[in-house]
């Protein structure tokens, strides 16, 4: 099956799933759990150039109604998300690069939470006092850099980006963590105070790191249940409003979780409307849906991260 | 119409005034939201990320130049947009692209607001905290961008706005259906200008309407209310509010000769056909 030659380094852990590949893939914690066969194989391969009866969802991205997804990054790799088990990876450079991983890690991940039934929203998730929180916007909103700052000050990092949620896990929404790692920009790096030295870049000649949190203490694997969501506004201008934390009714907190659904077009068109409109209720019926004010820059940034604690500790 | 329609301008020209009136006018409604204004605005990242399906913040810089028009092209293609669509892109391939950023074929109509690029300097200069010198220097820079950043996530993806001169030419030479604009004339005379405006995007023009849109995005409106809730579209890294005097002439206060002279130095060919060389 494998196209690896030399021996399987030890088994992964990703969001629960027991995850065999020859890749390299420090990021990930090793699988502690069972016994079982794994539930995803990741390996290099051939990879067919149209896929059978594929759709174009973008220019980048062609899925099909099983359930199959390709995805073309020009001088990164193809990716083909084969079925809930197995993804194939044709790469251009180095294989253990971390710029194959960025898009594996991203976009094919998302996929495969769809696949998989889980709800991915676009969100970065922490543990503050035993509540899981999850951060969410769109790019450039500032999630990984708040999920980080938090690390930084004792929480746990459960996911970064994607935030895969089993929404109808009995007892109430959990989070399935993914990996102890986030992907930060050398603007967010230097306002805590960390030197990008060591770090590999997200992409080569990029200066957005990996920045890991390898200490267990720092990494929460079990599945946890979601307290509260957070809805990142950021203000477009220093002058303009203030910063403020606001829960939302039902209704506007259903919509704003609909909004950050990571790849919604795809899963749009795998026919999961229906699931994810399920999924929104149950997560907004669950959880407290907040949203986030902040201002503008990063020189709030300490005293933005210790309202949060404070709030989500309440 | 089967495509869309553009707002095309240089920063700091009018741009944004026009699509609050239009959103007024649309709305049908005296009172304006000024952070709710219609319209997508073409360079947001979320707006091609969605179009993607990738997170473009994982790009490099001539990956995302690349694809911005492959983008483009693909959700234009799937969307209707009646509302025309805001950009200060150049009509220019930008390095590395393979065309400008919109689909030629889907472009029904394009507004080119134009502004004495004088007070352009001048609006430039206090919004974005540059020097008079500076923003003189970046008016007439080939490739000035606008949205580019080594070392952080910008929300808008880059774009190339070129020098003032090679903006509009590049717009007046595009070949493109193009309605030409001039600020100062629709500050002079607005009912007439945002009614040819209003024509061309195929919105009803009716006196009254059309009057109390213009009332209800009035400048010291849009200044008043950007005091008070702050405008979303404002740039981060622009420590100055958006919304200025946007007085036609203000130059003749703050630039010196010299400057002036070297504006029209950079910029006299396409001033003189535009009638901004007195």
């Amino acid at each position: 099956m494998s196209s690896d030659a030399g021996a399987v380094p030890p088994d992964k852990f990703l969001c629960g799933w027991r995850l065999r590949t020859g890749i390299a893939m420090p990021e990930l914690a090793p699988w502690t759990g069972d016994d079982r066969q794994p539930d995803l194989l990741i390996h290099t391969g051939p990879i067919p150039s149209q896929l059978d009866d594929a759709h174009d969802v973008s220019p980048l991205l062609q899925v099909n109604d099983e359930g199959q997804a390709r995805l073309s990054i020009d001088g990164v790799a193809t990716y083909w998300l084969r079925s809930t088990r197995e993804i194939v990876i044709d790469p251009q450079i180095d294989v253990d690069s971390p710029d194959v991983r960025t898009f594996l890690f991203g976009t094919i991940l998302g996929l495969l939470c769809h696949r998989r039934g889980l709800f991915p929203l676009h969100a970065s998730c922490v543990i503050v006092e035993g509540n899981a929180i999850a951060i969410s916007g769109v790019s450039g909103a500032g999630k990984s850099t708040l999920a980080a700052a938090l690390v930084r000050r004792g929480h746990r990092l459960v996911s970064d980006d994607i935030c895969a949620i089993d929404a109808g896990a009995p007892g109430g929404p959990v989070v399935r963590p993914a990996f102890p790692r986030v992907k930060l920009w050398q603007d967010s790096l230097e306002a805590m105070g960390i030197a990008a030295d060591g770090l590999h870049a997200n992409r080569f000649g990029q200066n957005k790191y990996y920045l890991r949190f390898s200490d267990s203490t720092e990494f929460q694997m079990d599945p946890v249940r979601l307290k509260a969501v957070y809805l990142l506004n950021p203000l477009a201008a220093p002058i303009a409003g203030r910063e403020e934390i606001e829960r939302l009714p039902l209704m506007q907190a259903a919509v704003g979780l609909h909004e950050q659904v990571y790849r919604k077009r795809t899963a749009l068109r795998w026919g999961r409307a229906a699931d994810l409109f399920t999924a929104v209720g149950q997560i907004a019926g669950a959880t407290d849906i907040h949203r986030l004010t902040r201002g503008p820059d990063l020189t709030g940034l300490d005293a933005l991260v210790r309202r949060i604690e404070a709030h989500a500790a309440t | 119409m089967s495509g869309f329609g553009l707002i095309a301008s240089y920063p700091r020209s009018g741009n944004t005034w026009v699509r609050a009136v239009l959103t007024a006018l649309v709305r049908g409604s005296g009172q304006l939201d000024i952070n709710a204004l219609e319209g997508p605005i073409a360079s947001d990242r979320s707006f091609i990320d969605d179009a993607l399906e990738i997170e473009t913040s994982d790009l490099l810089p001539h990956e995302e130049r690349r694809l911005r028009p492959i983008a483009g092209r693909a959700a234009f293609a799937s969307d209707t947009h009646s509302f025309p669509i805001k950009t200060h892109d150049a009509w220019l391939p930008a390095a590395g692209a393979a065309e400008p950023p919109f689909p030629r074929e889907l472009i029904d109509t394009v507004i080119l607001i134009v502004r004495d690029p004088r007070d352009v300097v001048v609006s430039f200069a206090r919004y974005f905290g540059f020097t008079i010198d500076a923003a003189i220097g970046a008016m007439a820079h080939p490739g000035f961008s606008l949205g580019t950043s080594k070392t952080g996530l910008r929300p808008q993806v880059s774009q190339l706005v070129s020098s003032w001169s090679g903006h509009t030419a590049s717009w007046l030479g595009s070949g493109l259906p193009l309605t030409l604009i001039r600020y100062e004339d629709l500050v002079a005379a607005p009912s007439e200008g945002f009614a040819a405006i209003a024509r061309v995007c195929g919105y009803a023009t009716a006196p009254d309407a059309l009057a109390m849109a213009i009332d209800a995005a009035r400048l010291d409106r849009l200044t008043t209310a950007e005091a008070r809730t702050g405008f979303r579209e404002s740039s981060p890294h622009a420590p100055n509010r958006f919304f200025g005097a946007g007085a036609p002439g203000g130059w003749r206060d703050t630039l010196t000769a010299p400057q002036a002279a070297r504006i029209l130095g950079d910029h006299g060919a396409m001033m003189r056909e535009l009638g901004y060389a007195e």
